[in-house]
């Protein structure tokens, strides 16, 4: 990003930009900067909280009126919600298990909770496959099963169908736990997903396999997009 | 978070080694009252718009979201996994914060906002995307563009 100021404001474009890592834009320079101490995924901090928000972008947007520069200025606030929610409780849907029908028969139970998260943020964020959820549940069932299903979609190799659709499984079940009661972090989230349901187990499970295997685009999936840091304690 | 010490390892030190480009010069570009601004958000975000064509490891290029987009039609597409996407899940605005941008503008606290935002995959080498940066340049221009928000994530 602070890259992209420098080559933007050298073709005649005023830029300011948030910085979510100090230490690298410190080194870049960029015209104006505004560095915010929040987890990365979440620039502008909160969800959900739009006077934070608008104290944040109006704070970067002011670095536009600054006499000179570079300039780079801390913003004072903490994200309000980093600590989680000690009430909130994880959606009834996770089966116990880590074969194939225990995913389908769990996804099954996110497809029937999803619509409603839907229709109340008028919005998902799933979608990047193009494909249903109970497919994609299918899908990776299947894989499961030690079986090599075709990419479900004739444009997109099976590598790019599996990271796409490892990301929508991970929209579904995220949009249907943070939909309340309760205000997740996005720590309680991913731990749930990860560590106590059969989607989570199956990633990993899909994990090991293919990267100790002989699809080597498989192999650079696995070791490189698809186990977050913070989750890979789960496969030791 | 994003403190570094915040961060787990081995990803801590891939960052704080990141190998970043430095520049020999530092451009400033000066221009009218804030509330005279056009101005652009650019993410890093991977967004896209749905049915677009998702980004792969090493993409250089940006995908471009029409101000109009309904924001049940903006996804995200990057591959990295080491960040939170349960905001974005839950809040466009978290990442992309168009409706503030307009309510700046309405109040007269910005000009306006620009007819488009876009969006790069900022887990390329940044120096991979300057084609792409100085052709996004003039593209913003020909909408009358002054200022650009860059928001990463």
């Amino acid at each position: 990003m602070s890259a992209l100021a420098h080559y933007l404001e050298s073709d005649g474009l005023a830029t300011t930009l948030i910085s979510l890592i100090r230490e690298n834009s410190d080194k870049i320079r960029p015209p104006r900067a505004l560095w915010v101490p929040f987890e990365l995924g979440r620039p502008l901090g909160v969800p959900s909280d739009p006077a934070f928000q608008r104290r944040v972008l109006t704070a970067a947007l002011d670095l536009l009126s600054a006499k000179a520069g570079p300039i780079t200025v801390d913003f004072p606030e903490e994200a309000t919600d980093r600590h989680g929610d000690p009430t909130w409780s994880p959606p009834a849907v996770a089966e116990a298990g880590t074969d194939a029908a225990a995913l389908k028969a769990e996804v099954a139970a996110v497809a029937a909770l999803h619509p409603n998260a839907v229709k109340a943020r008028d919005r998902t964020v799933f979608g990047l496959t193009e494909v249903g959820l109970a497919e994609i549940g299918d899908f990776f069932a299947a894989l499961l099963n030690g079986e090599k299903p075709a990419s479900p979609r004739s444009d997109m190799r099976l590598s790019d169908f599996v990271k796409a659709a490892m990301e929508d499984l991970k929209s579904a079940y995220g949009e249907i736990a943070s939909i309340g009661p309760g205000r997740p972090s996005s720590m309680q989230i991913a731990d749930w997903f990860w560590g106590g349901t059969a989607a989570g187990r199956a990633l990993l499970d899909l994990h090991v396999r293919w990267a100790d295997g002989d699809d080597k685009r498989l192999k650079i999936v696995a070791q490189n997009f698809m186990i977050p840091r913070t989750q890979r304690h789960r496969l030791e | 978070m994003a403190r570094l010490s915040d961060i787990v390892e081995p990803m801590r030190t891939r960052i704080a080694e990141l190998d970043c480009p430095t520049f020999d010069t530092e451009p400033w570009v000066t221009g009218p009252p804030l509330n005279e601004r056009r101005i652009a958000m650019v993410s890093s975000a991977g967004l896209l718009k749905r049915g677009d064509k998702g980004f792969r490891a090493g993409a250089d290029d940006y995908r471009e979201i029409g101000d109009d987009v309904a924001d049940r039609d903006i996804l995200m597409s990057h591959i990295s996994v080491n960040y939170d996407r349960t905001g974005f899940q839950q809040d466009l605005n978290l990442v992309l914060p168009r409706q503030l941008m307009h309510e700046l503008a309405d109040e007269g606290v910005i000009g306006s906002v620009a007819g488009a935002h876009y969006a790069f995959m900022g887990a390329t080498d940044p120096r991979e995307m300057e084609p792409s940066a100085h052709e996004l340049a003039n593209k913003l221009k020909a909408d009358n563009v002054d200022s650009v928000v860059l928001i990463p994530v």
